[in-house]
């Protein structure tokens, strides 16, 4: 299966999150081919960095966790490749450019968005799925 | 029961076919070979990452519940 992930289905995977992480996991463990925006990799650091502020993470397990995700092998998508289709859509759609960064992608490449995100699939259901939905 | 499988590959990019060769040259062993070796390597990676990723959350204080990494996702996009 080849699939387009978001941010948070990475996040709540790496982080365990309650309710949530088995389905990512069990959803990583089936995709075979997984591509992102390369935005991705700033917002996942992102969040490392806000766990470890919560004292959800000791900052020297912080980047253990980066290479974790690292060796998960998303192929990470420039960008500059999408961002007019996801700013036209954004425009279109009120979803924020962030969003529709990854929704682009999903609709370029012919393949299904897995997010968490309840308004992202709202708003882009043909597109954009929860990952036990896939 | 059989432990292996044969497995028919269609339509490989020839740029893949001619590196999957040099790699195999390079190795001193079949192309055959270099692909059942790529693919258990490639598996059995795939499986270690994931039992590791379980694992880390053990390392955590506690696990995040989905509103607080969503937060966290925004609070990058602010």
């Amino acid at each position: 299966m080849k699939v387009v992930v978001d941010t948070n289905v990475v996040a709540y995977h790496l982080l365990g999150t309650p309710r949530f992480a088995a389905e990512a996991a069990a959803f990583m463990g089936v995709a075979e081919e997984i591509l992102a925006p390369a935005l991705w990799e700033a917002e996942f650091a992102n969040v490392i960095r806000m766990a470890v502020r919560a004292g959800v993470l000791a900052s020297k397990d912080a980047p253990a966790k980066l290479a974790l995700a690292a060796r998960l092998g998303l192929r990470s998508v420039p960008v500059r490749t999408l961002w007019h289709g996801a700013l036209v859509r954004s425009l279109q759609s009120g979803v924020t450019v962030y969003d529709t960064l990854f929704v682009e992608l999903a609709d370029r490449e012919r393949l299904t968005l897995a997010t968490f995100d309840r308004k992202l699939i709202q708003a882009f259901p043909a597109l954009a799925k929860r990952p036990r939905d896939i | 029961m059989k432990d292996t499988a044969t497995l028919t590959i269609r339509n490989v990019p020839m740029r893949v076919v001619r590196g999957l060769k040099s790699l195999a040259r390079r190795r001193g062993r079949s192309m055959e070979q270099e692909v059942r070796d790529l693919l258990d390597e490639h598996v059995a990676e795939r499986s270690s990452v994931l039992r590791q990723i379980e694992a880390s959350w053990g390392q955590q204080s506690r696990r995040p519940s989905a509103v607080e990494v969503d937060s966290w996702i925004a609070a990058g996009r602010e």
